[in-house]
């Protein structure tokens, strides 16, 4: 069961200073099975981000539980829990090997040394960073960044991956590759993940099941399984499936775009 | 920025100042200026290698040090721990910050006299003002520091399970040490600055009381050599300073300073 995540009637209602109450998203009800691969789409502001911070234990929800393995999350990260973000989070301080060492030197666990340096050989090896070791973030590209978060957060060997629009700062062709990988990632090592993304032909492409969120406040509105293999690539844009995937998402998305953009107006 | 250019812009630099140190030597040597208003620089050189053979300058030049030292210290410190304080409790950064980012228009030596009142006429007086002129900037560069850190890297940290001791010592501590080196420079000219103009006015003592003393007694010579004897420490501490931080952040991309 490792890696079973269940969510019910999560709702988050904050208050930013002077200001009256924001209802964010709410009540959203979804799980994810161990291993399965499911994405969130929705418009911008519609409280995807919230939601996941309220997953990982970051942000306490204002109503409803979130449950790993039957165990329930809550105002702490539980350690089978690794999370991705879509701003760099490398230290500028620290090489590639050493930032993905951090969790292992100074978290939850203490590890011996060389076992520490066995597994982030290891997270190299499977990110394809091992000749970038010994560089610093400045000397890396957008991308290569991401896979030291990538990596930094596999060696810590989460049982649920959460993906807060992890490629969204990156070009189109670094995006396709790194979804590539993130398949690849994805049947190694096993684990469940909950994605967030703007774009639909990544969530398609990428998912088992894809759940669409309406406008603030965000609400689950819609959800559709791919019906896609495990082990399957990129390619799979040319499945003849695809592009109906996609339209029936955009059907759904469209009015809320639309009712989020009057929003913001 | 290549090393290149920077090499460029530093022999400029050199030609510029020893441009002018030539014309100044010229301007003394052929009576353009009178002596008692200036003197050659090689005369500068001179006066100041004969005054460091003589114990009274060196244990003059001994307290000016020990003061900006302690000054300093003292500055680091208490701007380090308002500057938290600051982060920590936004009440008290909406209270303090506009009076610490406006406090060089208060007139600090104007209380000179109230803290000899208050302290008496010995050296505390002196380093209170070095530290009343340094702590602001290290409290303000502090307090930036703690707010120019990417939430994403508090986040990232809370995931992979580092908090309390280790977090600060291994996030927020190598996340704010440009603006802490900023902040530490920045004190440090302060200080100096601070303790000698205090020395200038009362004190019976030190740097900047020899300056005051020379001037006094029309012994511009002593008075020209001692004040580029201030200039050479405090341009080589400001350059050691510099390389210092050239090297513990020569792998960062700038996380912004003040």
């Amino acid at each position: 069961m490792a890696g079973h995540l269940s969510v019910e009637q999560l709702s988050l209602t904050y208050r930013s200073a002077g200001q009256a109450h924001t209802h964010a998203f709410g009540p959203v009800s979804f799980s994810v099975a161990p291993g399965e691969f499911v994405s969130i789409v929705g418009p911008s502001g519609c409280g995807k981000s919230s939601l996941l911070e309220c997953v990982a234990g970051l942000i306490k929800p204002t109503k409803g539980e979130v449950n790993l393995n039957g165990q329930r999350i809550r105002d702490e990260v539980p350690a089978e829990v690794g999370m991705v973000f879509q701003q760099d989070a490398s230290f500028p301080w620290l090489t590639v090997a050493d930032n993905i060492a951090f969790g292992l030197r100074y978290g939850r666990e203490i590890i011996s040394t060389e076992r520490i340096r066995f597994r982030v050989e290891e997270a190299l090896e499977q990110v394809g960073l091992t000749e970038f070791a010994n560089h610093y973030p400045s000397q890396l590209s957008g991308g290569m960044r991401q896979r030291v978060s990538m990596a930094r957060t596999l060696v810590m060997r989460p049982q649920l991956l959460l993906l807060d629009e992890p490629f969204a700062a990156l070009d189109p062709q670094t995006r396709l590759l790194m979804g590539e990988e993130l398949l690849q990632l994805w049947r190694q090592s096993r684990a469940s993940v909950l994605l967030i993304t703007h774009s639909l032909e990544e969530a398609v492409m990428l998912s088992d099941r894809v759940l669409v969120m309406s406008a603030r406040p965000g609400l689950l509105r819609h959800e559709l399984v791919t019906g896609w293999s495990r082990d399957r690539h990129t390619d799979i844009t040319t499945h003849q499936d695809f592009s109906a995937h996609v339209n029936a998402l955009w059907a759904v998305l469209r009015e809320e775009a639309i009712a989020a953009m009057r929003m913001q107006a | 920025m290549s090393t290149r250019s920077h090499r460029s812009y530093d022999g400029i630099r050199l030609l510029l100042i020893t441009s002018f140190l030539f014309l100044l030597e010229l301007a003394c040597q052929m009576g353009w200026v009178q002596s008692q208003v200036m003197v050659p620089p090689t005369l500068m050189v001179h006066t100041l290698w004969k005054l460091l053979h003589s114990d009274a300058m060196v244990a003059d030049i001994a307290i000016t040090f020990s003061e900006a030292f302690q000054a300093l210290v003292i500055a680091v410190m208490l701007g380090m721990v308002l500057g938290w304080l600051m982060h920590r409790w936004s009440r008290l950064s909406d209270v303090l910050y506009p009076v610490l980012s406006s406090w060089y228009s208060i007139p600090v030596f104007a209380l000179y006299p109230m803290l000899i009142a208050f302290m008496g006429l010995n050296q505390r007086p002196v380093i209170a003002i070095g530290v009343l002129m340094a702590f602001s900037a290290m409290a303000l560069n502090m307090r930036h520091g703690l707010q120019a850190i990417p939430t994403v890297l508090n986040k990232s940290a809370r995931v992979m399970g580092v908090r309390n001791f280790p977090f600060l010592l291994h996030v927020q501590l190598p996340a704010i040490l440009p603006s802490l080196m900023t902040g530490f420079k920045m004190a440090a000219t302060y200080a100096f600055i601070g303790v000698i103009m205090a020395e200038f006015i009362l004190s019976p003592r030190g740097l900047g009381h020899a300056i005051s003393f020379a001037y006094n007694d029309f012994d511009t010579r002593s008075m020209y050599a001692l004040m580029l004897l201030i200039i050479i420490v405090s341009t080589s501490v400001q350059w050691v300073l510099i390389q210092i931080e050239r090297r513990v952040l020569a792998h960062r991309a700038t996380l912004g300073s003040l």
